[in-house]
C-alpha cells in the first residue's frame, strides 16, 4: 500500500475549498472531457485523497461511480509531484498484479498529473487511463499539466468563494440580531428566484412525488407551456413508461437514505407523448428541516445522437477493417499493437490477445531491419509509407507483404499488411525464366561465336584459295598471252617472211614463163594462193596478238583495232582517249583491257543492232576508266544483273574474270532501247612505275 | 638517164633474195646493196644513196622506223618505201612520220612493189590499196566538226548531267548525285543530245572538254 507523508497537512488544506463532494460539477467534468480529448483517452478523471481516501470528483467513460480506478497509479502519481506515466502497466513490476490491471477491461496505460496547491500540497490528481499500452506525446503531456493547473485554479475560486460566502454569513450573524430575519429570506428567495427563472437547465422540484415547482426552461423541455400545468402532478407525468419504475426507485432509495445516483440519463415523456433524452442531477436540499428532491434536467438528445452516429460509423468502421482481406493494424510510435483485426491474425498465426502483447519489431526479421529501419520520421509527418517486407507467423515462416503504414490519429499509426506470396511467386517466376532466356541467349551466342568463327576460318580459306586461283589466273592468262605473242611473232617474222620470199619466186617464175600460157595461168593461181594464206596468216597472227599494242601501246592499237572492227561490222566507232600523253600502262593492264573492249564490241555486234558505239579511253590519277556504249537495243538491266546464265550470253563472265586479274571492276548499264554502256574501271599502280613509251 | 639504184632492208635473207630477183627482172632498176638490219641499212644507206631504200620495219638493232629517221635526217634526197607485215595504220602513219614515202604490205608485194617504187622514185606518196581506205576516213573523221555548234540553251539540270556524263559516271551513279530516277538522267541524256546535235558519248566527252568543264581531271 501507498504511504503518504504529510497526509494531514496535505489533505487539511483541501476543506476549505468546499469540493469534497461526490456530486459531479460541470466545470470539473469540462476539464475531464478536455484532458481525455487531449490525450486521446477513452477515460479521464480527477480524484482528490482525504484522510486515505480518494474522492472521485469528476470522469469520464468509465461506468465505476464509487471506486476510484487505480488509487495506486494516483498514490504513485501524488508523490512524483510531476506528470507520472505508466506505458504499459502489465509490463510495470509495480502495478502487474493490480486488480485493476488483471480485471477485464484492463487499465493498460496511466498517466497522471498531481494537483498541487499553491503552498505545494498535493491535493489530487488528474487522470488518464486506456486499455492498451501507449505513449503521450510531449503535446499531450504539456496539454495534461495545463489542464491539471486549470483544476487547481478552479479549486483556488471555490475556495474563496466559500470564504467569502463565511465571512458573509459571519456579518449576517452580527446584524441578525437588530434585524427582522424575514427580511433576510425575501432577499435570499427573490435572489434564488431569478437564478431558478433563468437557469437554461429544467428545475424541478417535488415533495413526495408530487411536482412542487418547476421553472419555464423544464416545461418547455417538456412541452409544456407554463410550469403551472406541471405544479401538484406526480412527477410520473414526465417519465416515460419504461423509465418510471426505475425512476421512483431512485427516489424511494434516497428518501430512505440510501445512495442512489446522483447523475444519470433518463428518457423523459413530453406532454404530446414523445420521448426526450435528458441528463439529470439530483440535489437534495433541506430547508426549514425538509428535504427536497431537485432534479436539474438537460436535453441531450442531441449528444445522444451524435453518439450513437459515432457509435454506428465506429461499428461500420470497425466492421469494415474486421472483414478487410488485408491485415490491418494500429500501433503506436513504440511499435505496440494497439487493435489488430482478423484477416491480420490470419496471415499471421497468431490470437487476437498475443499480437497485442507483443511489439511490431517482433515480427520483423533483425536483418531485415537493420537493411530498412521503420520509416517513424516519414510517418509522424503524416506521409504514406509503403514498403515491402517479410514478416515473421508465429510458426517462424517468413510471409512477403506489402505494408502501407499512416499515422491516423496523433500518436497512432496504421498499418495495412497485404500478402504479396502470389506476387512474388509470379516475380520469381518471371526472374526465373528471364534468368533461363539469359542463359539460353548466351547459350545460343557461345554456339553462333563458335559458328561465326569457323565460318571465319571457312571464308579465310577460301579467301586464300580465290587468292591462289586469281595467281594462277594470273599467271595463266600471261602465259597465254605470252604464247600467242610468241606464236603471233612467230607466224609473221617466220612463216610470214617465207611466205613473202615464196610469193616473189613464184612471181619471177610467172614473169619469165610468159610463152608458155598453161604455166603462167598455173603460176598465177599459186601465187593467188599464196598471197591468200598471207593474208589469213596475218589475220591469225592479228588476233592471237596485235604487234602494235607491244609497238605502239593501247590507245593506237585499240584504234587500229576499232577501225578495223567499224569497217566490217558496218557499225560507226567514235573513239575518244585522254589523260595517256605518251605514257604506258602496264602490259597486263594493255592486255587486259584490249581484250575486255574487243570482246565488248564483239557483243555489240552479236546482239546490239547498234548504229553507233562510243569508246571511250580516260587516264586518271590512279586508274583508268574505259567506256563501251552503244545506241542499240539494250536489255533489262535488272534481268541480267547476277544471273550467270544472262552474263554468260553476254560474255560478261569473261570480260569480268580479265578486269578482276588486274584488280578492275565492270559494271553495265542497260535499259531497253537506251543501248547498253560498260564502265570498265582499272586501279593503276603509282607513276613511278609506270612503263615508258620510247617513243 | 641511169637504172633505178635500190637498197633491200629486210632480216630475212630469203625474202631479200626475192626482192632482188624481183627488182633485177626490171630493165630500169637495179639492187645496189642490202642489209639485215636497221644500224646496217641506215650506214650503207648513207655511204650507198640509193634512189630507193625498200624498208622493212621489223629489225634488229634499229628498226624499219627509226632507221628511215636517222636516214632521212642526214639523206632527204634518199626515197624510202616501207614494205612490211603490219597492216596496222598506226605503223603507216609512224612511217610516214619518220618520212617514208611508201608504204606496201608484203603479201601484196609481187604486185605492187615495182609500180610503188615507180612512184616514190618520182616523188610521189604510194600507199598499199587496203590501207589508203582507212587513212583517208580517218582524215575526214579528225576533220569533221565534232557537233560543238551550240544548238540550244541547257538547262541547268541538263548541264549538270552532261557534265557527269563527261566525267565517266554512270546514269546511277548520276542519278544518286543529282537525286533523281535513272529513267530521268536518261531522259536528260536523249534531250541534251538533240539540243546540242552531239550522237555518241564520246561527242559529250568531246564537248565538255572544249567547254573547259572538265577541270576536275
Amino acid at each position: 500500500m501507498p504511504h503518504y507523508r504529510n497526509e494531514t497537512v496535505k489533505l487539511g488544506s483541501l476543506r476549505p475549498r468546499g469540493v469534497l463532494d461526490a456530486t459531479p460539477e460541470r466545470s470539473f467534468d469540462n476539464l475531464t472531457v478536455l484532458a481525455a480529448q487531449a490525450c486521446d483517452a477513452p477515460f479521464a478523471f480527477i480524484t482528490f485523497i482525504e484522510a486515505g481516501r480518494h474522492w472521485l470528483k469528476s470522469k469520464l467513460g468509465m461506468a465505476i461511480s464509487e471506486t476510484t480506478p487505480g488509487s495506486a497509479f494516483c498514490a504513485h502519481a501524488i508523490q512524483q509531484r510531476d506528470l507520472f506515466v505508466v506505458r504499459d502497466a502489465l509490463a510495470d513490476k509495480r502495478f502487474a498484479t493490480d486488480p485493476s490491471v488483471t480485471s477485464d477491461p484492463p487499465i493498460r496505460f496511466y498517466a497522471g498529473v498531481p494537483l498541487l496547491s499553491p503552498e505545494g500540497h498535493a491535493l489530487g490528481a488528474l487522470c488518464v487511463i486506456d486499455h492498451v499500452p501507449r505513449d503521450l506525446s510531449v503535446e499531450q503531456q504539456e496539454a495534461l499539466r495545463a489542464v491539471a493547473r486549470q483544476v487547481m485554479v478552479l479549486l483556488e475560486l471555490r475556495r474563496n468563494s466559500a470564504v467569502l460566502a463565511r465571512s458573509d454569513e459571519d456579518l449576517g450573524g452580527g446584524v441578525a440580531k437588530h434585524t427582522k430575519g424575514e427580511e433576510k429570506l425575501n432577499q435570499s428567495d427573490e435572489w434564488l428566484a431569478a437564478i431558478f427563472e433563468t437557469s437554461r437547465d429544467g428545475i424541478l422540484v417535488e415533495d413526495d412525488e408530487i411536482i412542487l415547482c418547476v421553472n419555464e426552461a423544464y416545461a418547455h423541455l417538456f412541452g409544456y407551456d407554463k410550469p403551472e400545468e406541471l405544479i401538484g402532478r406526480h412527477v410520473s407525468i414526465v417519465l416515460s413508461a419504461e423509465e418510471e419504475e426505475r425512476m421512483l426507485e431512485f427516489g424511494m432509495k434516497r428518501l430512505r437514505g440510501e445512495s442512489s445516483p446522483t447523475v444519470y440519463e433518463f428518457r423523459g415523456r413530453r406532454k404530446d407523448g414523445t420521448l426526450i433524452e435528458l441528463e439529470a442531477s439530483i440535489s437534495t436540499p433541506t430547508v426549514s428541516g425538509k428535504t427536497y428532491i431537485t432534479t436539474a434536467v438537460r436535453d441531450v438528445s442531441e449528444r445522444k445522437r451524435s453518439e450513437r452516429a459515432l457509435r454506428e460509423s465506429e461499428g461500420k468502421y470497425r466492421t469494415l477493417v474486421e472483414q478487410a482481406s488485408d491485415g490491418i493494424h494500429t500501433y503506436d510510435f513504440q511499435g505496440n499493437f494497439i487493435e489488430v483485426n482478423s484477416k491480420l491474425c490470419e496471415m499471421l498465426g497468431y490470437t487476437r490477445a498475443e499480437l497485442l502483447r507483443i511489439n511490431v519489431k517482433d515480427l520483423l526479421p533483425a536483418e531485415d531491419l537493420a537493411l530498412a529501419p521503420l520509416r517513424f520520421d516519414e510517418l509522424r509527418l503524416g506521409d504514406t509509407v509503403i514498403n515491402e517486407r517479410r514478416v515473421r507467423r508465429k510458426d517462424g515462416s517468413l510471409l512477403p507483404v506489402e505494408i502501407s503504414g499512416k499515422m491516423v490519429q496523433a500518436g497512432v499509426l496504421q498499418a495495412i499488411l497485404r500478402d504479396i506470396t502470389e506476387r512474388k511467386m509470379a516475380e520469381e517466376a518471371l526472374r526465373r525464366a528471364h534468368d533461363q532466356l539469359d542463359m539460353r541467349v548466351r547459350e545460343r551466342t557461345a554456339e553462333l561465336a563458335s559458328v561465326n568463327e569457323a565460318l571465319l576460318g571457312e571464308i579465310a580459306e577460301r579467301r586464300a584459295a580465290e587468292g591462289a586461283r586469281t595467281q594462277l589466273l594470273r599467271r595463266l592468262a600471261t602465259a597465254q598471252e605470252d604464247e600467242r605473242r610468241r606464236i603471233a611473232c612467230e607466224l609473221h617474222d617466220q612463216m610470214g617472211q617465207h611466205l613473202t620470199a615464196l610469193i616473189l619466186e613464184l612471181k619471177s617464175l610467172k614473169d619469165s614463163a610468159q610463152s608458155q600460157a598453161a604455166e603462167y595461168s598455173r603460176l598465177q593461181r599459186l601465187q593467188e594462193l599464196a598471197t591468200k594464206i598471207g593474208r589469213e596468216l596475218h589475220t591469225v597472227a592479228w588476233q592471237l596478238h596485235p604487234t602494235a599494242l607491244d609497238d605502239f601501246g593501247l590507245c593506237t592499237a585499240l584504234l587500229n583495232y576499232v577501225e578495223e572492227w567499224s569497217a566490217r561490222c558496218g557499225v560507226s566507232v567514235d573513239f575518244h582517249n585522254a589523260g595517256f600523253d605518251d605514257r604506258r600502262l602496264s602490259p597486263d593492264i594493255e592486255t587486259a583491257l584490249y581484250r575486255i573492249v574487243l570482246e565488248a564490241l564483239n557483243n555489240v555486234s552479236k546482239h546490239a543492232q547498234a548504229r553507233r558505239v562510243s569508246v571511250i579511253l580516260e587516264r586518271r590519277r590512279d586508274y583508268v576508266l574505259a567506256i563501251i556504249e552503244d545506241d542499240g537495243c539494250g536489255f533489262d538491266n535488272r534481268i541480267t544483273a547476277g544471273a550467270p546464265a544472262a552474263e554468260r550470253k553476254l560474255g560478261l563472265i569473261g570480260m569480268r574474270e580479265r578486269a578482276t586479274l588486274v584488280n578492275g571492276t565492270i559494271n553495265v548499264e542497260s535499259s531497253p532501247g537506251m543501248g547498253t554502256t560498260l564502265f570498265i574501271h582499272i586501279p593503276t599502280s603509282p607513276p613511278s612505275k609506270e612503263v615508258e613509251t620510247s617513243g | 638517164m641511169g637504172k633505178l639504184r635500190i637498197f633491200l632492208a629486210d632480216d630475212h635473207a630469203v625474202v631479200r633474195e626475192g626482192l632482188k630477183s624481183l627488182v633485177n627482172a626490171q630493165p630500169d632498176m637495179e639492187v645496189v646493196g642490202e642489209a639485215g638490219d636497221g644500224r646496217a641499212t641506215w650506214q650503207r644507206a648513207k655511204q650507198l644513196q640509193p634512189d630507193v631504200v625498200v624498208m622493212d620495219i621489223s629489225m634488229p638493232e634499229l628498226n624499219g622506223v627509226q632507221a628511215t629517221e636517222r636516214l632521212k635526217g642526214e639523206c632527204p634526197e634518199v626515197r624510202v618505201l616501207a614494205l612490211t607485215v603490219h597492216e596496222d595504220t598506226s605503223y603507216l602513219r609512224q612511217l610516214l612520220q619518220a618520212g617514208a614515202s611508201g608504204y606496201v604490205l608484203k603479201r601484196g608485194a609481187a604486185e605492187e612493189l615495182i609500180h610503188a617504187i615507180r612512184t616514190v622514185a618520182a616523188g610521189g606518196v604510194y600507199l598499199d590499196p587496203s590501207l589508203a581506205g582507212r587513212v583517208v576516213s580517218r582524215y575526214i573523221g579528225s576533220q569533221a566538226p565534232n557537233g560543238a555548234s551550240q544548238r540550244g540553251d541547257l538547262s541547268e539540270r541538263e548541264t549538270d548531267v552532261l557534265r557527269l556524263i563527261a566525267l565517266g559516271y554512270s546514269n546511277k551513279e548520276i542519278a544518286a548525285q543529282l537525286g533523281i530516277s535513272v529513267r530521268t538522267v536518261e531522259t536528260y541524256k536523249t534531250r541534251l543530245m538533240v539540243k546540242l546535235d552531239l550522237s555518241s558519248r564520246a561527242d559529250i566527252v568531246r564537248y565538255a572538254l572544249h567547254q573547259g568543264w572538265l577541270q576536275e581531271n
